[in-house]
């Protein structure tokens, strides 16, 4: 050895340095590195004290609590994207939410938008930023699926919502009173007056931009779309709910003053038109909770379905908060 | 000679290379279910649920493991969750599974399950204290009091010198209407009471009581009377209330992680735990 060292000391030398920077740069570029491990032939996820959890066991523990979610995100994409080819027109809108979406994130988070973006979008089942315009696209399908479902009426839930949660367009005329027990002449003024207009058969948004003292006097007094569901103070929720279409209340007595209220349309053409259609969707929605899981389903059963196990299928369909087969 | 160097550079080149793990499951393309032309597949459903919180699955099956081993649950504690059940059956009738499925559980022998574990992990927090006992005491100050609070100025003055002049304090805050629940209470440092009252707390000696105390906005006036200031006098109580304070639950959780080890080997799933819990990987 020392006669190697007499000999080629130089190359030595060099040799020793680069050895020792070769494992100084594999040490640098392997730290902070996720290591891997199996036991048995399983890959472990990890390990605690002396267990190991597999990625098969983690498997089932995350089945245990997220499979069904997890399927019923199968479940609406599969059905939505066969039921619905992508057209342009859904390309252009999607990538449009998609764009918009991102510019809000990185207005709002800066540099680091993309670590929040990710989260939001692993939470509703995809995986990453290109992922959004697929999102979109199959919310797209999903509210034209429901739409077409809904209006189709097969099992009666639009029959249903028009006559049990009245859904209609309302506007109207407030006059805000600070004490009714002592209405001021201001107050009183207001009042005579809008009971002037409408004697004199004046336009109902007219008055209204010209006396309300409710924000909708800019749009004319327009509330735009309610149900029975919309969180009205409950005399004015009665009170509009009670009327037929073009008919007006008297003055109704809320907490906020006396109103006026307009019932504009009950037209079922006008409440799904472009501009009512996303409000009266949702309120469908929120009147039949079940509604989006039973016509996926619905549909998925026509398409044809299967699972592995009849557990898994009695599971899923109990999730989704349906009769059991046969029940 | 050569060899060796050959050997040993080739080495180092192979472990250059070496990337981030991430662990599979096996037989990840059998079917999980099928919709039309549509399948998911096993490995199609673990992604998906591995990107939703799998964080929390992961502290959460590490520390039932913890607690299996550190408190281990025993009858009495399934005995007192039967009974819990039993009550929230009697509440909510046949809606009881309905509700307990759309709190998030996937079935009542999870939502009981769940109640097991919130017994053992307060366990593990007595254990913890126990295990600590002079150095939580001596930070959390533990105090057995009694404590009045009146609306107004006079009335708590009143019943300060009442106090102060021998009467019993539960027969006090009774006749000059005490607003808070009357009867021993322990008190820590971390008690919900105004700053002046902590202090007082910490000021008096066992048998007695304070001037009067407000609170910040003049809104709220206390009296406070020292029952016993030992801990040692009283352990099982001030045991169960510390142990009902979120920091030292947290304390003691970190403590057994850190004795444990959390190792993981999946690089998205180790993103994950270390962006929601950084402090039970150390």
């Amino acid at each position: 050895m020392v006669e190697l060292f007499k000999k080629h000391g130089f190359v030595v030398v060099v040799a020793i340095i680069l050895i020792a920077f070769s494992i100084y740069f594999v040490w640098e570029d392997n730290s902070g590195k996720v290591p891997s491990k199996s036991v048995n032939g399983e890959d472990i996820v990890f390990s605690i004290g002396d267990l190991n959890v597999s990625a098969n066991t983690f498997y089932d523990q995350l089945k245990s609590d997220l499979g069904n979610s997890g399927m019923y995100n199968f479940l609406y994409r599969s059905v939505v994207n066969q039921v619905y080819e992508t057209t342009e027109d859904m390309e252009t809108e999607a990538k449009n939410y998609a764009d918009s979406i991102i510019s809000s994130y990185y207005s709002y988070y800066g540099a680091e938008y993309e670590t929040y973006l990710l989260e939001a979008i692993h939470s509703v089942g995809y995986s990453t930023v290109e992922d959004l315009v697929d999102y979109y696209l199959e919310q797209i399908k999903l509210e034209q699926f429901l739409s077409d479902y809904v209006m189709a009426d097969t099992d009666g839930v639009l029959t249903n919502y028009l006559e049990e949660a009245k859904p209609r367009i309302v506007s109207h005329i407030l006059v805000k009173i600070a004490d009714f027990e002592n209405i001021t002449e201001e107050e009183q003024a207001k009042i005579d007056a809008v009971e002037e207009a409408l004697a004199a058969n004046t336009d109902f948004a007219t008055i209204a931009t010209e006396h309300s003292d409710d924000t909708s006097a800019e749009a004319g007094g327009l509330l735009g779309f309610m149900d029975a569901n919309t969180s009205f103070v409950a005399e004015f929720l009665e009170a509009a709910l009670a009327l037929e279409e073009g008919q007006m209340t008297e003055w109704v007595k809320t907490e906020y003053g006396y109103h006026i209220i307009l019932c504009d349309s009950t037209n079922l053409d006008v409440l799904t038109d472009e501009t009512n259609k996303s409000s009266f969707m949702d309120g469908i929605v929120a009147y039949d909770t079940y509604l989006i899981p039973r016509s996926l389903w619905e549909k998925a059963e026509t398409l044809g379905v299967t699972f592995a196990s009849e557990e898994d299928k009695a599971n899923f369909i109990k999730f989704l908060g349906l009769e059991s087969d046969g029940e | 000679m050569k060899k060796l160097l050959v050997v040993l550079l080739g080495s180092l080149i192979l472990l250059t290379g070496c990337k981030d793990g991430y662990a599979s499951i096996s037989n990840g393309s059998e079917v999980v279910m099928t919709v039309g032309d549509q399948t998911l597949t096993k490995d199609g459903l673990y992604t998906y649920m591995v990107s939703q919180d799998v964080a929390y699955d992961v502290v959460s099956l590490s520390t039932e493991h913890i607690l299996d081993i550190e408190v281990a649950a025993t009858q009495e504690m399934i005995d007192e969750v039967d009974e819990q059940m039993e009550y929230y059956a009697s509440i909510f009738g046949d809606y009881f599974e309905v509700y307990i499925m759309s709190n998030g559980f996937s079935s009542l022998d999870s939502f009981r399950d769940s109640l097991i574990y919130n017994q053992q992990l307060t366990e593990l927090t007595k254990k913890y204290i126990q295990d600590n006992f002079d150095e939580v005491m001596q930070t959390y100050a533990p105090k057995k009091i009694y404590v009045a609070s009146f609306t107004d100025y006079e009335t708590a003055e009143a019943a300060q010198q009442a106090l102060v002049n021998g009467q019993d304090f539960i027969e006090v805050a009774n006749e000059y209407g005490s607003t808070s629940s009357i009867g021993e209470t322990i008190a820590t440092s971390e008690s919900t009471y105004p700053t002046g009252v902590l202090y007082v707390i910490a000021s008096l000696n066992d048998g007695e009581t304070s001037d009067v105390v407000a609170n910040d906005d003049e809104t709220t006036f206390y009296v406070v009377q020292m029952i016993n200031s030992q801990a040692s006098d009283f352990e099982e109580e001030a045991l169960t209330t510390i142990a009902g304070s979120s920091t030292i639950n947290n304390e003691a959780i970190l403590h057994y992680f850190s004795n444990y080890k959390l190792n993981i080997y999946d690089k998205q799933i180790y993103d994950a735990v270390n962006a929601s819990y950084p402090d039970y990987l150390k």
